[in-house]
This record gives C-alpha cells, sequence and structure tokens, in this order.
C-alpha cells in the first residue's frame, strides 16, 4: 500500500466573488508525478499556495504527510521542495550563492550542505556558470538556478509551478528529464503546467484542473479512455456528397463525420480496423484521395471533450 | 507626432509624482525667500545684534545699562540656564549673552574692577563690538561717579553725554550702486536653479529614459520614423514639459510677489530664469541617453543639483565662497546665473550694467550649447554601438 | 541559521551599490562640497581680525589725544584692536574705495570718521560690524572729551582723578567659558549630514521587509516556505544591516574627521556611538516603511527618498536656521524629527559633553526604533495571506 502525500478535500478558495478553487478534490501517492494540468487563471497556483499555507482558503483541509500544513509546520516544511513560477533569486548572489542560501535554509550541516549544492548543480548543469550573477544568466538558465534553489535540499516531495515557461526547447528538455530522474531518486512531484505534451511525456498521473474545479483524474490512457474519442482520421480529397457521408457514418465504430477546407474528417469511438473500412469504402465507390493522417486522441481532445473548450487559448 | 504623443502620455502619468516635488520645493523655495531679511536704509548704520541680558542685579545701574544696550540692540532678557545660552549662541540666535550678577551696583559704586560676565561665541567680531560699547558706557558712568554725581544724576549724565556723541561719522558714497526693496523675489529666484533642476531631473529624466531604453530604443529606430524626426519630437516634448513647469514657478512668484514681478528687475530676474531649462534639459539628455535604472536615476540628480548648487552659490552666498571653489564654478552654468541674480539685486556690490547682464546671459548659453553638443555626442555614439 | 541569513545579508547588502551609494558616497560626496562651500565661511565672517584705518589731519593741527590712543591700541602684543596709516585725504580716501582700510579718521580739533556707504545685503557683514566697532571706538573717545571738559570746569579739584581714571582704561566684563567648544556652528552641517546618513540606512533595510513577506515577493514566498522561525531570520537580517551600514557610516565620519579635517569637539568614540544608535533607527526606518501594505516597492523607496529629504530639510541641512525657525512655529517637530534628534545629540557632545540631554536624545532614538521594528513585525510576521 502506497502512503499519501498529500489529501486535499473540499478545498475552496474565494477572491471577494470570483471562486477561484471550488471544491477541489486530490490524492497524491508517494512515488507518484502528477501533472496538474489547466488552462491560465484555472486555479493551478492558487492551490499550490493553499497547499504550502501561503494562502488562507474558506473551506476544507489540506493534509501533508498525514498531518495538517500550517505557518509554522517547520518538520513538514522541511520535507517540501518548491520551484516558483516567477523566479526568486537574489540578484547580488553568484549562482553558488543563491543554491548555497536556500539550501542553508533546509540543511545545517555545512558539509553536507556543501555536497547538496554541488548535487544540485551538478543536476542542473550550471557547473560552468557558478560565479555568474542571475542579471548575466539566459532565461533558461535562470530557469534552472531556479530549480537548483527548490530541490537543492533533497525533498521528498517537489512542486514545480511551471517551470519551463518561456524556456528554450533545449533547457526545457533537460528540465523533463531532471524531474523524471529526481522521481526514480524518490521523490514524489507535483508538477503544474498548461503544455499538455510535457505532462503526457512525464506524468504518472495527471489531474485536469478547469474553474477551479477537477475534472478527472488518472493516467494518460486512462484518461483518453474516459471519452468517446479513440481515433480522429482526416483524409484529403474532393468535396463528397451527403450519401456518402452518411453511408460512411453507418461504417462500425464510427460517430462523426464532417467536411471542411478540403478534408474528410471521421471520428470514431474504438476498434482498431477503422482506417481499412473508411478506406474500403472510398475505393468500392471509387472516390480519389490524397493524403490520410489517423491521430490517437491528445489531451487536448480530452479537455476539449470535457469542458467544450480548447485547452490552449 | 507619435512620439511626442507617447512623450506627453508618459508625462501625464507622472503627473502627480511631478505635482508632489512641485509643491513640496516651491513650499521650500517661498519659505527661504520670506524668512529672509527686510532690506534696510542705506545711510550709517550701527550693526544691531541680538543681545542676551541675564540681570541678577534688578538694580538702577543694571537697568540702566540694560536700557542703554537697548537703543543700539535687540535685547531679549533671559534667566540663567546654561544649555539655553550655548543654544542661542550656537545657532547664532543671540550673538552675545551679557551676565550683570548680583552685587553689580554695589561693586560699580565701591570702584571695583570686574563688574559684569559675558558669554561670547569665541573669537567672533560681534563680541567685541559689544564689549567696546559697555565698557565705553561704563567708564562714562565712573568717570561722573569719580566727579562725585550720585548714581541717578551720573546714569542720566551718561546716557545724555552718549547720546550726543553720535553725529561724527559720514558716510562716503562710493559709487552709485542699484539697492532695492524687493529682497524676496531676488532671494526666490536665487534658489530657482535648485528647484527647477531638481524637477527637470527627478520628472524628466524617467521619462527619457524610457525611450532610450534599449528594445524600446531598438523597436522605435526599426519603425518608419527617423531618427531625426524621433530626436525632434523628442526634444519638442521636452520643451513642453520643462516650460510648462517654468510657467508654474513664474506664476508662483506672481502671486506672491504681485506687481513687484513686473519692474525692470523683476523682468530681469524671469530673463536670466528662463536659461535654466536648456541647461535642465540638456543635462536631464545626458542622464537618460545612459539608460540607468530608476534608482539611479535618482542618485545622479541630487549629486549634480546639489552640488552645483552649493559650488555655485546657492546656498552659500558667492561672496563668501573660497577663490579656489569659485575658480571651479565658473565652468557651471548656474554660476553665471547666481551673479546675474546678484547683479540684478545687488547683492555682490556690483554695479548693475546691461552689458555684464547680457554677457551673463552670454555665457549660460554657450554652456548650454556645450551640453546639448555633448548630449548629441553621446546618444550619437550609443546608436552607433547598438547598430553593431 | 541565525549566522547563515546573518553572512547571506552582509554578502547581500556590501554587493548592491545603489543602496550603497547613498550611504556610503553620497555623505561623502555632500560633505566635500560642505567643506568647500564652508572653508571661507568661519574665518570670513567671524574670527576677530585687526581693523585697518587710515588717518589724516594737517601737520601742527593733530589732535595728540586721539593720536595717543590710536598709537596705544595699535600696538597691543597678540591681535591688536587697529592698524593705523598716516597720510593725506585724497589718499585716504582710494584707500577706502580699494577697501585696504575700513575707514578714515579724520582728527584735528574735531574728530570725524569717514566709512564706506553699505547696501542692504551688507547689514550684518564683517565690514558693518568693523564699521560699527570703530564707530563704538570714536564715540567713546569723544564722550571722554566731553565728561573731561563738564567735570573739570564743574569740579576742578577732581581733575587728577579723572585723568587716572581715563589713563588706566579699564575693562570691566570677564568671560565666562561655559564650554570646551568653540562653537563654530558650520559644524551643524556636518552634524546634518551624518544624520541624514544616518536615515538613509533605511534604504536596504527596505529590502528585509520585501524579500520576507510573501505578498511583496517571490523571493518572500520562496522564503515563507522554508523552515524557519521568521523572527530569527529577520533579526539576522536587521542586525547584519544594521553593522554593514554602520560600517560605511564609520568610513564617512572618518573621512569627515581625517581628510576634511573637520572638528567635531568630541571624542571619536562617542561619535561612532551615536552613529550606531542612529543607523538602528534608520534601519528600523526602512523595515517599517518596508512592511506597510501593498504598495509597489517604487512607491515605498519614494516615501523613504521624501520623508528622509523632509526631516533634513527641517533639522537644517540645507539652511542652518531651518531648525530655529521650527522650533519657534512648531516645536513638536523637532520632537519627533529624528534627525534633529541623531543631530542634537553630536551637538550636546559638543558643547556639553555627555548630559542628561544627550540621554534624552539616545533615549527617543531608541524608543523610535522599538516602534517601527514592532510595528514592522507585527505586519509582516509569519501568517497565511488572502491574497498574494
Amino acid at each position: 500500500m502506497k502512503k499519501t502525500v498529500i489529501k486535499i478535500e473540499n478545498l475552496v478558495k474565494r477572491y471577494k466573488d470570483l471562486i477561484a478553487i471550488d471544491h477541489f478534490n486530490l490524492q497524491i501517492e508517494e512515488g507518484d508525478i502528477l501533472g496538474l494540468l489547466g488552462p491560465n487563471g484555472s486555479g493551478k497556483t492558487t492551490t499550490i499556495n493553499c497547499i504550502l499555507s501561503l494562502l488562507s482558503f474558506d473551506k476544507g483541509s489540506i493534509e501533508v504527510f498525514g498531518q495538517t500544513m500550517r505557518p509554522d509546520s517547520y518538520d513538514l516544511k522541511r520535507q517540501i521542495g518548491i520551484v516558483m513560477q516567477n523566479v526568486a533569486v537574489f540578484e547580488s548572489l553568484n549562482v553558488y550563492e543563491n543554491i548555497d542560501y536556500f539550501c542553508g535554509l533546509y540543511i545545517t550541516d555545512k558539509k553536507l550542505r556543501k555536497q547538496y549544492v554541488e548535487d544540485a548543480i551538478a543536476f542542473v548543469e550550471l557547473d560552468s556558470f557558478r560565479k555568474f550573477y542571475p542579471k548575466k544568466l539566459s532565461g533558461g538558465l535562470l530557469r534552472r538556478l531556479n530549480i537548483a534553489c527548490g530541490i537543492a535540499h533533497k525533498p521528498k516531495l517537489i512542486i514545480l509551478d511551471e517551470p519551463t515557461v518561456a524556456v528554450d526547447p533545449q533547457s526545457r528538455n533537460k528540465i523533463l528529464e531532471g524531474i523524471v530522474e529526481l522521481n526514480r531518486q524518490g521523490a514524489t512531484i507535483i508538477y503544474t503546467s498548461h503544455y499538455m505534451e510535457e505532462v503526457e511525456q512525464i506524468c504518472t498521473r495527471i489531474a485536469i484542473m478547469d474553474c477551479g474545479k477537477n475534472i478527472a483524474i488518472g493516467t494518460a490512457d486512462e484518461l483518453k479512455k474516459m471519452i468517446k474519442n479513440s481515433e480522429k482520421i482526416s483524409i484529403e480529397m474532393t468535396p463528397v456528397s451527403e450519401a456518402d457521408k452518411k453511408n460512411i457514418l453507418t461504417l462500425p465504430h464510427v460517430y462523426d463525420v464532417s467536411y471542411d477546407h478540403g478534408q474528410l474528417l471521421v471520428q470514431c469511438s474504438a476498434g482498431r480496423h477503422n482506417l481499412v473500412h473508411i478506406l474500403g469504402y472510398l475505393q468500392q465507390h471509387e472516390l480519389s484521395f490524397g493524403r490520410v493522417y489517423s491521430e490517437l486522441p491528445t489531451l487536448n481532445d480530452v479537455f476539449l471533450e470535457m469542458t467544450g473548450k480548447e485547452l490552449r487559448d | 507626432m507619435q512620439v511626442f504623443k507617447a512623450f506627453l502620455k508618459t508625462a501625464r502619468k507622472s503627473m502627480p509624482h511631478n505635482l508632489m516635488y512641485f509643491f513640496i520645493f516651491s513650499g521650500i523655495a517661498l519659505a527661504l525667500s520670506f524668512s529672509s531679511k527686510n532690506p534696510e536704509d542705506p545711510i550709517f548704520q550701527s550693526v544691531e545684534l541680538d543681545i542676551g541680558i541675564i540681570d541678577q542685579d534688578h538694580s538702577t545701574a543694571s537697568k540702566a545699562l540694560s536700557q542703554y544696550l537697548n537703543t543700539m540692540h535687540q535685547l531679549s532678557l533671559m534667566t540663567y540656564d546654561k544649555e539655553a545660552i550655548l543654544d542661542q549662541l550656537f545657532f547664532r540666535n543671540l550673538d552675545y549673552i551679557l551676565i550683570l550678577p548680583e552685587g553689580f551696583e554695589t561693586r560699580l559704586l565701591l570702584g571695583e574692577e570686574t563688574l559684569f560676565e559675558t558669554v561670547q561665541i569665541p573669537g567672533v567680531y560681534s563680541s567685541a563690538f559689544v564689549d567696546e560699547q559697555i565698557n565705553a558706557y561704563l567708564n562714562t558712568l565712573k568717570l561722573y561717579l569719580t566727579a562725585d554725581y550720585s548714581l541717578n544724576d551720573a546714569i542720566n549724565q551718561t546716557a545724555d553725554t552718549l547720546s550726543q556723541t553720535s553725529n561724527h561719522v559720514r558716510v562716503l558714497e562710493l559709487d552709485d550702486k542699484k539697492s532695492s526693496s524687493m529682497n524676496g523675489i531676488y532671494y526666490y529666484y536665487q534658489y530657482l536653479p535648485y528647484v527647477i533642476m531638481s524637477i527637470i531631473l527627478c520628472g524628466l529624466t524617467p521619462i527619457l529614459t524610457t525611450f532610450w531604453e534599449p528594445n524600446l530604443s531598438k523597436r522605435i529606430s526599426c519603425s518608419s520614423t527617423s531618427a531625426l524626426s524621433r530626436n525632434l519630437q523628442l526634444a519638442f516634448g521636452s520643451i513642453v514639459y520643462c516650460f510648462g513647469i517654468w510657467l508654474l514657478f513664474i506664476l508662483t512668484s506672481c502671486i506672491f510677489y504681485g506687481s513687484e514681478l513686473f519692474t525692470e528687475n523683476g523682468l530681469l530676474c524671469i530673463g536670466n530664469s528662463f536659461f535654466l531649462l536648456p541647461v535642465g534639459v540638456g543635462v536631464s539628455l545626458i542622464i537618460s541617453s545612459f539608460a540607468p535604472p530608476s534608482n539611479r536615476i535618482n542618485m545622479y540628480n541630487n549629486i549634480i543639483t546639489l552640488g552645483m548648487s552649493f559650488l555655485c552659490g546657492i546656498f552659500v552666498p558667492q561672496q563668501l565662497l573660497g577663490e579656489q571653489v569659485l575658480s571651479v564654478s565658473k565652468f557651471l552654468p548656474f554660476y553665471w546665473y547666481i551673479k546675474n541674480n546678484n547683479l540684478i539685486s545687488g547683492f555682490s556690490g556690483e554695479t548693475f550694467q546691461m552689458e555684464t547682464y547680457q554677457k551673463n546671459i552670454g555665457i549660460q548659453a554657450l554652456f548650454i550649447a556645450a551640453i546639448f553638443a555633448v548630449a548629441l555626442v553621446i546618444s550619437k555614439y550609443k546608436s552607433e554601438r547598438h547598430s553593431t | 541559521m541565525f549566522l547563515h541569513e546573518f553572512v547571506y545579508e552582509l554578502k547581500r547588502v556590501l554587493r548592491q551599490k545603489e543602496e550603497l551609494f547613498w550611504v556610503l558616497l553620497f555623505p561623502m560626496i555632500l560633505g566635500t562640497m560642505f567643506h568647500f562651500a564652508f572653508s571661507n565661511l568661519s574665518n570670513s565672517t567671524e574670527i576677530f581680525h585687526t581693523i585697518p584705518v587710515a588717518v589724516c589731519a594737517e601737520e601742527k593741527k593733530e589732535n595728540q589725544a586721539f593720536f595717543q590712543v590710536l598709537d596705544a591700541l595699535s600696538q597691543t602684543k597678540d591681535t591688536p584692536f587697529l592698524s593705523v596709516t598716516r597720510t593725506d585725504w585724497e589718499t585716504a580716501k582710494q584707500l577706502l574705495k580699494d577697501n585696504s582700510v575700513r575707514g578714515i579718521f579724520f582728527a584735528e580739533e574735531n574728530v570725524t570718521l569717514t566709512c564706506a556707504s553699505l547696501d542692504s545685503s551688507d547689514v550684518n557683514s564683517t565690514l558693518a560690524i568693523e564699521q560699527s566697532i570703530l564707530e563704538a571706538f570714536l564715540k567713546e573717545f569723544l564722550s571722554n572729551n566731553t565728561v573731561f571738559t563738564k567735570i573739570v570746569s564743574q569740579n576742578p579739584e577732581k581733575m587728577n582723578d579723572i585723568l587716572s581714571l581715563m589713563d588706566n582704561r579699564n575693562i570691566y566684563g570677564k568671560q565666562l567659558t561655559l564650554t570646551e567648544s568653540n562653537l563654530d556652528n558650520v559644524v551643524q552641517y556636518y552634524f546634518n549630514l551624518i544624520a541624514m546618513a544616518c536615515l538613509f540606512t533605511s534604504f536596504p533595510a527596505l529590502q528585509i521587509a520585501l524579500k520576507n513577506q510573501a505578498n511583496l515577493s517571490a523571493l518572500g514566498a520562496r522564503k515563507s516556505i522554508s523552515p524557519n522561525s521568521k523572527a530569527i531570520s529577520v533579526a539576522a537580517q536587521l542586525l547584519s544591516c544594521i553593522l554593514s551600514q554602520f560600517f560605511c557610516l564609520t568610513v564617512n565620519v572618518l573621512y569627515l574627521i581625517y581628510i576634511l579635517k573637520v572638528d567635531f569637539q568630541t571624542s571619536l568614540f562617542m561619535i561612532l556611538f551615536t552613529c550606531f544608535i542612529g543607523c538602528i533607527m534608520g534601519v528600523s526606518f526602512g523595515y517599517f516603511i518596508g512592511a506597510i501594505g501593498q504598495l509597489s516597492e517604487g512607491t515605498k523607496m519614494g516615501i523613504l527618498i521624501c520623508t528622509s529629504m523632509l526631516c533634513c530639510f527641517l533639522s537644517g541641512l540645507m539652511i542652518n536656521t531651518m531648525r530655529s525657525l521650527v522650533k519657534s512655529i512648531c516645536p513638536f517637530i523637532n520632537v519627533i524629527n529624528p534627525t534633529v534628534r541623531i543631530s542634537d545629540s553630536f551637538l550636546t557632545l559638543s558643547i556639553y559633553g555627555i548630559n542628561e540631554r544627550y540621554f534624552q536624545n539616545l533615549f527617543a532614538l531608541l524608543l523610535i526604533s522599538v516602534i517601527f521594528i514592532s510595528a514592522g513585525c507585527l505586519m509582516i510576521r509569519r501568517k497565511t495571506y488572502a491574497s498574494l
């Protein structure tokens, strides 16, 4: 039986008239990489700030490692590492000093701390920049420094709040690999993002948030199974008659057919041989066609189907 | 006119901030000008000092002495309190403290030598002067006493004698100096450079800096507006801005000094002050072309304004500055502004001559040209460096 | 933990160039300006010099008595009262115009004094005082003559007594020394300067508040979730800030004393001790302002600069008479103005040494600090926020 690291029940947070978090429930097990996915303004950061007891909330309960989190729960805080959305480092300290400073807030043993700081520098690959001041670092490097500051003390629970915003692809991959590596070393991770590819790539479980609500939770596959759509087939071809459309719709598993911008779009709900059936029908009726694409559903489709809007706006 | 419009919008945003500066600084300038002393008659007049008297004797003689001093100086009666005495002397609220101890009269009649005590600012002129006057009084009084006059008679005779001997001083008019009755205005205009410079630097520099901020500056350079047109628009914006501030200050002086301002001298002051504006704009241009962060702008402003003000004789009158200081400040535009202000007011003892006034204005104009040349060179250099 | 925060705060403060500038460089620069601007001030206006005069009289018509007195007064040892040039009228007039002599005595049967005319602005200048002294001197001589003739005509038998009294020109006053200080009031500019530097220590302290409060900066949020007591962390940073700022102040004080040769007339130790207290006050002030609500950093910095400059202005940094003026209008402002408290501590030390008033000042400063720090801590103590 895995231990529960975070348990959030019925969390409600209001900013005057605006309900930021609306009866939010979430449970995170040890060893998870939980992706908290949602569009901007869906309440991801607010949830995290509530977990950290930076924000007061109106209703509900939050337990971390089985205890209620309070501003002075120092023992709990020692086990948490946080990487903030905004870069929070001191301009007047260099890379090494920044990491050492933040690590020092958790680790008082000097020898151990030195080791940890070196580990963190190696981890984010900032070794050749250790004497650099934040001002001189590029956006990606600065983000990496921000991460190093948050995780240098080797916490059991790491919360990363959109660590890859405005980061170049190369740095982004490094960061993602690093997160997986941290997880392999035993840390439980909460990862918020509005980039679904990232979340799909690294997270073991994914929670989808919208308007402060937890819409769905599960692995990527589980989430995709929750929706009707399982395959999307698009075919470049000349306009199709209404009769043909109706006929295609009668094929097994097909539930929606439309024609737009020179493409026939067929949505299928299940089954493995949908493409064969459709192409067979087209050949049979001597309809000529160009390129054919078959796509499996993405998290975006999941989100779209659940909320009726695109994840990316 | 896009740049100019953006300039005005930025300026409007910083308006409340600048207005605060305006009220503080005009308050300071007015406070200074009203706290200055009123002019006196130019005929010979003995210096009037502030003397504190501690009369512990309360006798006829002590009162007579106080009365005598009262005819020449500002007296204030006080009680013996060491700290009060020293504080008053330190801050120069009083120039001299006279203590008439108990038994002053008795000792006077007995012919004793030490009669009173004084507390003075060590080595200061004015105290020697009062010493001299009191000695003169007591000497005369003692002469009468020696000649067997009664105390009351002696006092009356002394007062008589001393008042008769006052018409032996003649004043030689060395040249026809311009003397005036509108000191307040001159003080107002004397502090104006400090105030206007502070406001222009605090208000204008941040606005200009936004336009020099590297990214924004590049973006404007990329647009179809030519560099010349941009600079002209910025210059125009700055001129409008500064002119507005200047008008505000002139209006303020108008409200407080009224019609006095519209005499020949007042107009000369206004004309002189107009030349402060381009100095401010120029310096502001130079600072802003380095696009410093906002906290540094403040730093430069303070050094430049306070430095110029002290060196050029705004806070300390030019006549009191040392030779070396003046030889440095001749290379600063405010020096010539103050020189003109002194010339108009007659503070420096110079005779007013239109040519000198014009010469000083001319020198200021040269400085302005030089400052703008420097600003242009820097901006040119900066933009070339951007483009490589 | 305490040490960790302490060391890192030290590093941070000492690397912040802009903030170091205000406490370290700005007072030095301003002090240097003061030095140049005031170097002439105490010498030229106050310290007593010998007064040069010209005497003219036709041969054989000289007033013997007057010449005798002049001789006596120009041959005293250390600083003779007068230096006399005997010459003819035309030359004397020229000398007067050149300002090589301050007055011309025309000493025949009637003795008269001729002085140059003065301008309104010269009323309290050295020249005016010198003229007044000459006038007082002449007055005494003339009144002695009058008395002599009067008495001799009425009481011939007293003639010898009178003559001996007149030869034996008496000094009746005794100057009291209430303090070792020379009461040189230029030094108060430097007192105010250090007081200003003390207030400027609030700038880095502002950062401490900002960087520890979760709703003011990301860093604050970051620190709020670390497993440490905020009280210890903030205390370490404040202490570190106080010490580093005190170091800067010390450099300043040493610069003033050893490079600019400012004479504070008290021991270095006491100056530094007072600075230390002032530094605590400044830091707590900055911390307090930083902790107030959700104003932007720029606004808070603006508040700091404005309040500090206003305090300095009211305490007389720019115009030394300001404090007396405030005292007469609204004495309460002086009671609560920290700049006045600091600068008055220095004044007290230099004039009276350590006394009750000095301790009152220190106590007031510490009280202000305690109020600021506790108010700041109340606002900033670890809490959850309604919004970030």
